[in-house]
């Protein structure tokens, strides 16, 4: 028989009461103890460890957005200098973008200064962030037009978003900073899709098509970048740029669609009307005159039996009766489909087929545009 | 009302506050009901009517069945209930299929019927078929609530897709409080990441890719059919446990345990393991109220397998009103007896196939006959197939990213999950609780693709370590934010 009586407190103090064994008991108390200690010292680990759980949780989630930021940093991130842009993408292909200050994309050859220029424009499908510089139409015209002899330049101005109303309201900004003699103007089936624009809305006043800015001082063309050295400085972070761009352009538009009512619903787009068209090709030829050449993309067609997009029939026809030259690159996608297997629009990371054009499309740009050029 | 959209996530957080602002179970109860009539009337409230239909019929029947002994009457309730079933499925899913059909063999021109097939009539027919038939059995008692009854019925969480709960499973849980808690969200909305990152990570970013070569299968190689089809048995386990992840989160949020619905299917070694894996609990259902009363295994050897190929091509016609499901269906019927058959003459030989082998085969066999089940018809099917054999090979190569960046992550959970699932069950047949590290490993990784094991203790996706933590949840957003599919299409067994 025995019995044991311990009162722990800080110092610890034990008072053991036996009967008995005595030895027994003694070591039975100083175990005892030493559990009682383990266990406050683990209540007092768990406690600190509490206390820092926070600390350690924003840690673990700083690691996260470092090693975030290192996978991004190569592919994504805009990086602005006095001399030129540079834009990393990775929301369709994979791509590293440069532009000059004035909006022209880079075509990665040396420009021949003094030399005659063929100007490229369009949304974008020319401002293409998805193809690297020297796979753009621009830059594989430039490969042909030199390897042929003729040592041109070939620039390329282009803006996503960018509709037929556009086009005729940056025409004076055009004529203006890049004076050459052929100006190809690039399109595809959005762009005669209504009378407004990203910043522009097109009127017919008396047989002149005018072109009027959304917002008082309108910019013609690519908007310049905003912010001071804070706000590019945070462009320049592949994760917060990838997350802007996912805002801007995925959640932004998909919010706005979801909290839309009736009234605020986007004016109806009557399906490429002849009216529109008309009206779009007649304000192209007006600001343009002669210098303009048209030049269409189709949506990815699978064999030739397939009809002509309506929208593509519509501007072959009213280019024909208003005297305007236009070409369809259907026929080369169709054979590089084909022949060669060979996708015209989409990349390894989006829906085969659809998109923007991708190298090889941009390879049927740049043959048709050359081919156009050696036949005048 | 889709899971993955924000209309439900609204709706979800008015059901939730509903439930916190009840004060009793009863309340609690209605306020589910009447939360699962809005739900489904939001897709069309003349679909209400039709749900109600066997709402009350089988509430009925069922009394009426379990209050005689006498066995014609209870034979007559019962079957009185299946035709009703049965009847309104096959109206509103199959007349337009079999007069389309019908008029084919005749060589004309029949008008087609215009009826709108009702959101998840397939699974709660079933539903409610079970019930009647259980309590024909004496495997249940009937409810004696209607109201109960119809929020059995009713349910929301599963009510157009699954999983197909059981009166036995679903019923006895009507005693639970209902009241919101911390640690049931806990567990719940895990699940429901789980299920949204499944849907809008995997599945939606595949479907672009397989859609668009299913819908011009002539201009692609075979390298880029065989990745389509691969793409697909990706996209739909992981569109359809994805669904059923959040359905099962939901509802546990919410206060009742709906069965798992999968169990790392394409790790199976054999088709008839495929289809212990694969929508468990259809499998369950089509084993338990058409192969056994078919005769089962009792008849005879050659009666298996033909119970087995009826079984299956009727599950087949269940998915679908098309001729393409039913071949569907007979592929994995044929493919089950003729497992059986090897079964039968091997088992005195012993003959072992190796694991490998034995996966590729069934894994190879369960992409060919989701050709069957992808394709708008069997022209298409046929051609992709043609393909897969290297007939007309030549075609666009079409290398894409996602899926190659997909397929090591499912693999990789996989394995982890089968690796760990055996651990945790050996240790359960040892009575043991599983071992730490199986554990850890088991509820850290692989719930992606499987159920857990009772004895694994919790769901707990989300380590306790507050660094891991922070990592993870973080790394989760980031990822979430950056990359999910925000066209997100419709559950692939809506259409069902």
């Amino acid at each position: 028989m025995c019995a044991l009586e311990l009162q722990c407190a800080d110092p610890v103090k034990i008072r053991v009461r036996a009967y008995g064994d005595r030895i027994k008991v003694k070591k039975m108390a100083q175990q005892l103890v030493a559990e009682e200690r383990s266990i406050r010292a683990s209540r007092t680990r768990k406690v600190r460890k509490h206390r820092h759980a926070w600390f350690w949780f924003f840690c673990g989630a700083g690691v996260a957005v470092l090693a975030a930021e290192l996978l991004l940093h190569p592919i994504s991130g805009k990086y602005e200098t006095p001399a030129e842009i540079e834009i990393r993408n990775f929301r369709e292909g994979q791509a590293s973008t440069h532009f000059l200050p004035n909006g022209l994309r880079l075509t990665g050859n040396p420009q021949i200064p003094g030399a005659q220029a063929v100007l490229i424009i369009g949304d974008s499908h020319v401002e293409a962030f998805q193809i690297p510089d020297d796979q753009t139409m621009g830059a594989r015209l430039e490969d042909k037009l030199r390897a042929s002899g003729k040592q041109w330049n070939a620039w390329q101005y282009g803006w996503s978003g960018a509709e037929g109303a556009d086009y005729i309201f940056a025409a004076p900004m055009f004529l203006e900073k890049f004076p050459t003699p052929y100006i190809f103007l690039t399109m595809n089936d959005g762009d005669f899709r209504t009378n407004l624009g990203e910043q522009a809305r097109i009127s017919d006043h008396n047989g002149t098509v005018v072109a009027e800015g959304l917002v008082p001082n309108a910019i013609r063309g690519r908007e310049p970048s905003f912010g001071g050295h804070l706000a590019r400085k945070m462009k320049e972070s592949g994760l917060i740029y990838g997350a802007a761009l996912r805002f801007q352009l995925d959640l932004k538009p998909q919010w706005k669609e979801h909290t839309a009512s009736a009234q605020d619903a986007f004016p109806p787009n009557g399906a490429s009307s002849v009216e529109l068209m008309e009206m779009i090709v007649r304000g192209l030829k007006q600001q343009y005159g002669d210098k303009l050449r048209i030049v269409y993309m189709p949506p990815q067609p699978f064999s030739a039996s397939e009809p002509l997009e309506p929208a593509e029939s519509l501007l072959i026809a009213q280019c024909r009766a208003q005297g305007v030259q236009c070409r369809s690159i259907r026929d080369r996608m169709i054979h590089e489909l084909t022949v060669n297997h060979q996708l015209s629009r989409g990349f390894s990371d989006t829906e085969p087929a659809k998109g923007h054009l991708n190298a090889r499309g941009h390879q049927l740009v740049a043959d048709e545009i050359f081919d156009w050029l050696n036949s005048n | 009302m889709v899971f993955t959209s924000l209309t439900f996530v609204e709706f979800f957080l008015v059901v939730l506050i509903a439930l916190a602002l009840c004060r009793t179970r009863w309340q609690r109860q209605l306020a589910i009901l009447l939360s699962s009539i809005f739900f489904y009337g939001y897709w069309n409230s003349w679909y209400l009517f039709l749900l109600a239909t066997p709402s009350v019929i089988d509430y009925y029947c069922a009394l009426r069945i379990s209050g005689t002994q006498v066995e014609k009457r209870r034979k007559f309730w019962l079957t009185f209930s299946v035709v009703s079933n049965l009847g309104l499925l096959g109206y509103f899913k199959y007349a337009n299929f079999f007069v389309h059909s019908f008029g084919q063999l005749l060589g004309r021109d029949v008008p087609v019927l215009h009826i709108l097939l009702p959101v998840g009539i397939s699974f709660y027919t079933f539903k409610t078929m079970s019930y009647t038939i259980d309590v024909y059995r004496r495997h249940i008692e009937p409810c004696h609530s209607w109201w109960k009854y119809a929020m059995f019925v009713t349910y929301f969480p599963e009510l157009v897709a699954g999983p197909i709960v059981r009166a036995s499973v679903f019923l006895p849980q009507m005693t639970r409080s209902l009241k919101p808690s911390w640690p049931r969200a806990y567990v719940g909305l895990q699940l429901v990441a789980l299920g949204f990152s499944k849907k809008l990570l995997i599945a939606d970013r595949l479907a672009t890719f397989v859609d668009a070569v299913f819908a011009h299968p002539a201009i692609y190689s075979t390298g880029t059919i065989w990745s389509a089809v691969v793409a697909y048995s990706l996209q739909i386990y992981c569109d359809f446990s994805g669904y059923s992840d959040i359905a099962i989160g939901v509802s546990r949020i919410i206060g009742f345990d709906l069965p798992e619905n999968f169990n790392m299917p394409y790790s199976s070694t054999s088709i008839t393991e495929f289809w212990r894996r694969w929508h468990i609990t259809l499998s369950q259902w089509l084993r338990d109220y058409l192969y056994i009363p078919l005769g089962g295994n009792r008849k005879g050897k050659f009666r298996t397998y033909v119970n087995l190929t009826i079984t299956m091509l009727l599950g087949g016609l269940w998915h679908g009103a098309n001729w393409t499901f039913v071949v569907w269906g007979a592929m994995h019927g044929f493919a089950l007896a003729l497992h059986k058959f090897w079964m039968d003459i091997n088992k005195d030989k012993g003959i072992k196939i190796p694991g490998f082998l034995g996966w590729s085969m069934t894994y190879v066999w369960v992409c060919f006959a989701w050709v069957l089940f992808r394709a708008q018809n069997f022209s298409t099917a046929v051609l992709i197939m043609r393909k897969m054999l290297f007939i007309d090979s030549v075609g666009v190569e079409y290398v894409y990213f996602w899926l190659f960046a997909i397929i090591p992550f499912v693999v990789l959970a996989h394995l982890l999950g089968r690796y760990v699932n055996d651990g945790v069950e050996a240790a359960g047949r040892r009575k043991m609780y599983a071992p730490l590290w199986a554990e850890r490993l088991y509820t850290g990784t692989s719930r992606f693709a499987i159920r857990p094991h009772p004895l694994a203790g919790t769901y707990a996706l989300i380590p306790t370590n507050s660094f891991a933590l922070g990592l993870l949840l973080t790394g989760w957003a980031i990822v979430f934010y950056l990359f999910t599919a925000l066209d997100s299409s419709p559950f692939i067994y809506f259409q069902f």
